[in-house]
């Protein structure tokens, strides 16, 4: 018994069809969301029905993989992800809401309205989470 | 339309932990309103509570386990949770029941248990962190809890971060708020931060807890409880003693839950629609506020709220603060109580601790915090991270 499987199992607990989707996405390191069909509207979180017009149609897409980086922080305790690592929220364009992701770089490296890019990190082989990492920091290929 | 009074309210001890079961909690507690209020048992027709906390075991069906245990027949029973704002809205159950005529008198009660953070005996240690994993992952959700968050610290946190980005505050802004909290509580000897004095210097040397905030920038979670009685106005006025009255009630809820998808972290649209209804309903300025009580559980928080009511302007709120014109003998007292970093936050009661603190104020018997010449009050609620927000306004009886 670990925390990413009781997370895991947690999650799966309650969870909508459109959160199962998504984390199955994120397992084939897919960044997913929704796209209402009848409004054009793509919240973050992804839904299966539109939460602004109401339609109960909806179409999966990849999420943008940059974004701009709105916020972000440290935490000294918590489950996981606790000091050095950083907190954040970030901007998706055409995407309405904030999404809560591990920011994968040093703190006092960060700045508001930096460029981000999305990556995905593996907790365990059934629980993969996004990631976004300034754009500038990325090592050549 | 049925004018509704307060006529009652009690507060209990505040704790790090429980002392006391939450039945003999909740029935003393409901015993202490009804004897401030001086009212007969037999006038109260409906009782509406919180669960016990948010986080407290055994909370099924604890409203109707209540009712049987302080013995009291009714004609309305219910337990009402909105996170945060639970308290508020069971004394908007309790108002309602006044105001539609079914009830002469009804009490409201928040109540929130907490026990040590502790396997419980026997109990492996792998066995608690699942327990509470799997407990704040539902909480907070799959797009959150994944990520690590186990309170909304952090979603504040970055809150105070983008206000430093958007305004002129600074880090040294939000200490001299908790520090006006802490000078607060050094008159009120229930607040468990009483008789602590705190300074600038040692916030800002307090643990950093999420950046930009340290330890004695966030509230102080403790167990606790308080209850309010209201009635019809004409119950209130043959009871012969003072009481405060309703002038006006606010509530909003934005459709979002913390921060994953609200529009902005500095300004609260649920706080600006739910002032804008009260302050319209009572036909009153936010000037014309003589002590106002916030649900303010971050430094940050409580200078956001002072520019989302209306009582500064944006980005202005922390120099009122820090020049003392949010204290006694300043344009309003905002938290006479010392507010939930220096009162202390049982959060399923706060808002009726809150209303407490309001209804001794109108009375004129809140001793070395008394507020000179309180007249109208304003009581503020919030649940999630300002996602949801109810305000009431009260007014002294003979004002």
């Amino acid at each position: 018994m670990t925390i990413e499987s009781t997370t895991l199992r947690a999650i799966e607990h309650d969870a909508d069809a459109a959160t199962r989707t998504f984390y199955a996405a994120l397992r084939e390191r897919r960044f997913r969301g929704t796209r209402c069909l009848a409004c054009a509207h793509v919240p973050f979180p992804p839904r299966a029905f539109c939460p602004r017009c109401g339609a109960s149609d909806v179409e999966w897409i990849d999420l943008p993989a940059r974004g701009t980086l709105h916020a972000f922080t440290q935490q000294q305790r918590a489950w996981r992800f606790v000091r050095p690592d950083v907190l954040g929220l970030v901007v998706l364009p055409g995407v309405a809401g904030f999404v809560l992701t591990k920011i994968g770089a040093p703190i006092d490296e960060l700045a508001i309205g930096q460029p981000v890019e999305l990556a995905f990190v593996e907790l365990a082989p059934e629980l993969v989470v996004h990631e976004f990492r300034p754009v500038d920091s990325r090592s050549p290929a | 339309m049925t004018e509704v009074a307060l006529i009652g309210a009690a507060a209990s001890e505040l704790h790090k932990y429980s002392q006391l079961p939450a039945m003999a909690l909740a029935q003393r507690t409901i015993a202490d309103a009804l004897a401030d209020a001086g009212i007969e048992r037999t006038a109260i027709d409906a009782l509406a509570t919180t669960p016990p906390g948010l986080a407290y075991h055994n909370s099924a069906m604890f409203v109707s386990r209540l009712g049987e245990h302080v013995g009291l027949p009714l004609r309305a029973l219910a337990c009402v949770e909105n996170g945060g704002c639970s308290a508020m809205l069971a004394l908007r159950a309790a108002i309602l029941e006044v105001e539609s005529g079914r009830a002469r008198a009804a009490i409201a009660l928040g109540i929130d248990q907490r026990l040590p953070e502790m396997p419980a005996p026997g109990e492996a240690l792998d066995a608690f962190l699942d327990r509470n994993v799997f407990a704040t992952t539902s909480v907070y959700g799959p797009y959150d809890a994944a990520y690590g968050l186990a309170a909304p610290i952090p979603l504040y946190a970055m809150s105070a971060q983008r206000y430093l980005h958007e305004t002129s505050a600074t880090a040294e802004d939000f200490a001299h708020v908790a520090v006006r909290l802490r000078e607060h509580a050094r008159r009120n000897p229930r607040a468990v931060f009483h008789g602590k004095p705190l300074t600038v210097a040692d916030v800002l040397a307090s643990e950093l807890i999420s950046p930009p905030l340290h330890l004695a920038d966030c509230s102080q979670f403790v167990a606790g409880a308080a209850a309010v009685v209201v009635a019809r106005e004409d119950v209130a006025r043959a009871l012969g003693r003072p009481y405060a009255r309703l002038r006006a009630w606010g509530q909003a809820h934005h459709p979002s839950s913390f921060a994953t998808s609200a529009e902005t972290l500095t300004s609260f649209p649920a706080v600006r629609r739910a002032a804008a209804e009260a302050f319209e309903a009572a036909r009153v300025q936010p000037s014309d506020l003589d002590v106002i009580e916030l649900y303010g559980v971050f430094s940050s928080t409580e200078l956001m709220l002072c520019e989302d009511l209306g009582l500064y302007a944006r980005g202005e709120a922390a120099a009122a603060f820090r020049d003392g014109r949010c204290t006694f003998g300043g344009d309003v007292v905002i938290d006479p109580s010392g507010g939930r970093l220096s009162l202390g936050h049982p959060a399923c009661a706060t808002p009726l601790l809150e209303t407490h603190e309001i209804a001794l104020q109108l009375r004129g018997t809140a001793g070395a915090r008394q507020v000179a010449d309180a007249a109208l009050a304003l009581v503020h609620a919030e649940h999630g991270m300002l996602n949801g927000s109810a305000i009431a306004i009260w007014e002294r009886s003979d004002a």
